[in-house]
């Protein structure tokens, strides 16, 4: 890190907490004063931020002492979402989708800050873009990939080089998916139409599978980039030291576990024609890894796995009345992970 | 698992007392007008061990009080901004001092009689 890059990133971190605009321009002033005399005096800009904290955690901390009054909007917010919540249900008999009011909360207090943080912001709009097309239209399936977006347009130091690059390739891929998927879907529900001539009934959920492949360089780019984490447990290494034979055996192990789990989950998918969802069965090499290392039971890292695990399930073979597939309430699974995080947190001091 | 339970609860004693006292080491630093990173130096000279990104909030926290001004200054070679404590700051830091003296004597007697 340079000391321009430190200074930029503190800024932006500095505008993400709202801080008042004089605070903004002394801090940044003064950092930077700082930082010179600690270079004059043959320290490295790592070494300063070692001593004297990251700009994520200094915009933090000096936020603290700059609490920022809730806004009217966003504190009236929840009484309002409340009363149209009952007015759609017993007026129109709405519950569904009208509890999607209250997603409103939380945009509202993104949207009313002076510098919207991009990540959150886009994150709740794929949110309500998938929620709706899933009730609306059962989109649950494609709309997922929406997701997948979110990846690219992290901030970090590592994704700056190819930031550009990830972005427009993860918007092409996910769009693409998208439509690929409905075609596919479309065509096999209705014999006349003809879009993709080789796809049939047969082979659909090969390609269907297939499509995922579109996603395999997004993954490389989030794992790469730090955007996607697995409690820092990677199944298996990438920069094995070949004169090392226990690295080797180590590699080799690994590497066998998953060729046969993923063999495992080609044949099932050639002779049960379940690649949808069988592909849960991929989630044994992670989930595999991780228990292998534990000394204890590790919930919280297996806690993704295990929901997402609830929700397919929950999606596919769940089924409610007047919907079309259990995703509708399935998705609710995911918010196991925040009431998780929240019971198993220590307590604010 | 009692180790590590142990560990937390000594860790979790020194952080409140770090937190305790960091005020008035700042203070006492203080006493002699300087910038930034001099502080930070002279703090880290007395071994002790401050959470990183503690210092510059503190700063401002102070400023705030009324406790201390800081003014813009050029010091060969840039620009820094001085710190020095106002006349309630020495007040503070007095009192401060003596209460800290008081209190580790009444710490002292009952740990020494245990």
């Amino acid at each position: 890190m340079t000391k321009e890059t430190f200074l930029t990133e503190l800024r932006v971190e500095l505008e993400l907490e709202d801080l008042p605009s004089k605070v903004i321009e002394d801090t940044i002033n003064e950092y930077a004063a700082m930082i010179g005399d600690a270079i004059d005096g043959g320290e490295t800009v790592a070494s300063f931020v070692k001593r004297m904290g990251n700009p994520k955690k200094v915009a933090s901390a000096l936020a603290k002492q700059y609490p920022i009054k809730e806004k009217r909007i966003v504190a009236i917010m929840p009484f309002l979402t409340t009363i149209v919540f009952f007015l759609l249900g017993n007026l129109l008999n709405a519950w569904h989708p009208g509890w999607l009011v209250f997603l409103l909360i939380p945009l509202a207090s993104i949207l009313s800050r002076k510098k919207t943080d991009k990540n959150a912001l886009i994150f709740w709009v794929i949110l309500i873009i998938f929620i709706l097309s899933g009730t609306f239209y059962n989109a649950w399936a494609p709309a997922w990939a929406l997701f997948l977006i979110i990846i690219p347009f992290n901030r970090n130091e590592r994704t700056k080089p190819f930031q550009i690059y990830a972005k427009i390739y993860t918007l092409i891929a996910v769009f693409a998916y998208i439509a690929l998927y409905t075609m596919i879907i479309y065509q096999s529900f209705a014999p006349n139409v003809e879009i993709l001539p080789f796809i049939n009934y047969l082979n659909r959920d090969l390609y269907l599978n297939g499509l995922l492949l579109l996603f395999v360089p997004i993954v490389v780019y989030g794992l790469k980039s730090g955007m996607i984490q697995i409690s820092g447990n990677v199944p298996i290494r990438v920069d094995v030291d070949f004169k090392n034979n226990n690295q080797v055996k180590q590699f080799m192990l690994n590497l066998s576990f998953i060729l046969v789990i993923v063999t495992g989950y080609i044949l099932l998918g050639i002779y049960t024609g379940l690649w949808h969802p069988g592909w849960l069965m991929l989630l044994i090499i992670p989930t595999g890894y991780i228990l292998f290392k534990a000394k204890k039971f590790p919930f919280r890292e297996l806690l993704f796995f295990i929901v997402t695990t609830l929700f397919v399930l929950g999606g596919e073979y769940i089924s409610i009345p007047g919907q079309g597939s259990g995703y509708v309430i399935s998705w609710l699974f995911f918010l196991l992970i925040p009431i998780f995080n929240i019971l198993s947190s220590r307590e604010k001091e | 698992m009692e180790e590590k339970f142990k560990f937390e609860l000594i860790e979790g004693f020194e952080k409140e007392l770090r937190r305790g006292s960091l005020v008035l080491v700042v203070l006492t630093m203080l006493k002699d007008s300087t910038h930034g990173y001099e502080l930070l130096t002279r703090i880290e000279k007395t071994k002790i061990n401050m959470d990183t990104d503690t210092l510059y909030p503190l700063l401002r926290r102070l400023e705030s009080q009324g406790l201390l001004v800081s003014n813009w200054e050029m010091v060969n070679p840039r620009p820094r901004k001085i710190y020095e404590l106002t006349s309630l700051g020495k007040k503070v830091l007095s009192e401060m001092k003596k209460t800290w003296q008081q209190y580790g004597k009444t710490i002292e007697g009952i740990i020494n009689d245990d």
